[in-house]
């Protein structure tokens, strides 16, 4: 189904309230939209358990969402936050693909554009996010992403903490 | 839609169950009534300082505990909020509530530290302890209340989730005490009254994270 934000917000609405039929097709949805929304972000190999994983927290943190407000800024909030934490857990990963034109994907992308990671990604100074997107989403080692962007293996390691410091106090800031 | 996914989904639609969605009201409700509860037991049990009971209200009293009461409902409020995530949302009025209420304890240091007044024999007897110790006792419901609406959340931002609730009950609790303690002092006021936010901030950021982590 087309995830729009009013159907959706109506859909979450009536699963809130019990409807299974309504959060069957509601979370058919969030999986669809939330694999192409960590596409660009994820290892290939990660992409499946980390949308599994935030449907899982969509499903435990239900009632945080109060139904008078827009459905997908919720959605992103809880999304960006699995994402971050899903960084952190990460040591190696299998390289991912960055090449994918979200402009193939319809109107209702123009939505995801701007709840975006890359709109997060772009709040962090240019070597916090060279060396998170090197270790924590291509998959090099600390030596690897060292050598690759300029960065002594050090400087490497503080600009992850940082920059994942300040991904997590950004999920709801940064539109 | 592989089958692996469509189990997981049904899985989930299977464990569905009813559930009563948040809302910030009925955070902020819940808030209210633990700090009521707070201040009226803490009347009842340890009573009014005397001018106050009497009907007279010094302007030291009425300011102080004036930016107290804004402190907690900028914080609170900072806390409810941030227990229903959504992108955009930023919630940044708690940082002038704080800087405006931080103009206390900074004029109490800069009067210490000019001599503007006479200074006080001592600065911390038994009673200043005394103070800053029930600030932050009195301000455990509160404290409790907000985790727990927390808790049933999702703080994206959990360190500073944390530090809201400190400095919400750090608050609470000082306004609950300040209408007890009968000390006039603008450097008491300034400095004993103020701690209790301050540590109950600290506390908060350093302790309430691994309460709330989802």
């Amino acid at each position: 189904m087309k995830a729009d934000e009013a159907g959706m917000a109506r859909l979450m609405a009536l699963a809130q309230g019990g409807d299974r039929a309504a959060y069957s097709a509601l979370l058919t949805a969030c999986a669809t939209w939330l694999k192409r929304y960590f596409s660009r972000r994820v290892a290939p190999s990660s992409l499946d358990d980390l949308v599994q994983e935030t449907l899982l927290t969509l499903h435990r943190k239900l009632s945080s969402y109060d139904p008078t407000r827009p459905f997908f800024p919720w959605l992103a909030a809880v999304a960006r936050y699995r994402w971050v934490d899903h960084l952190r857990l990460i040591y190696r990963a299998e390289m991912v693909e960055l090449d994918r034109d979200l402009a193939d994907h319809g109107d209702h992308e123009q939505l995801a554009a701007r709840l975006s990671l890359e709109r997060l990604f772009a709040h962090l100074p240019t070597g916090q996010a060279r060396a998170i997107e090197l270790v924590k989403i291509h998959g090099l080692s600390i030596a690897e992403a060292s050598r690759a962007c300029g960065q002594s293996e050090p400087l490497v390691k503080t600009n992850i903490h940082r920059g994942l410091k300040k991904l997590s106090m950004l999920i709801e800031e940064a539109e | 839609m592989s089958s692996k996914s469509d189990n997981f989904i049904d899985a989930l639609v299977g464990d569905l169950r009813p559930v009563r969605a948040m809302r910030a009201r009925d955070g902020l409700a819940l808030a209210a009534l633990a700090g009521g509860t707070t201040i009226s037991l803490t009347v009842a049990m340890l009573g009014l300082r005397p001018d106050v009971a009497a009907g007279n209200f010094s302007a030291l009293f009425l300011f102080a505990n004036g930016l107290l009461l804004a402190v907690a409902i900028g914080c609170t409020m900072a806390a409810v909020r941030m227990g229903m995530p959504r992108v955009g949302q930023s919630s940044h009025g708690w940082k002038w509530v704080v800087a405006i209420a931080g103009l206390l304890p900074i004029a109490a240091v800069i009067m210490l530290a000019s001599r503007t007044e006479a200074m006080p024999e001592t600065l911390a007897r038994g009673h200043e302890l005394k103070c800053v110790a029930m600030g932050l006792c009195l301000g455990l419901l509160t404290a409790a209340t907000l985790i727990v609406w927390l808790r049933r959340g999702a703080p994206t931002s959990i360190g500073r989730a944390g530090l809201m609730v400190g400095l919400a009950s750090g608050s609470v609790g000082m306004l609950a005490f300040s209408l007890h303690c009968p000390i006039d002092s603008f450097y008491h006021v300034g400095l004993w009254h103020s701690l209790p936010i301050l540590l109950g901030g600290l506390l908060g950021r350093i302790a309430i994270p691994r309460l709330i982590r989802w």
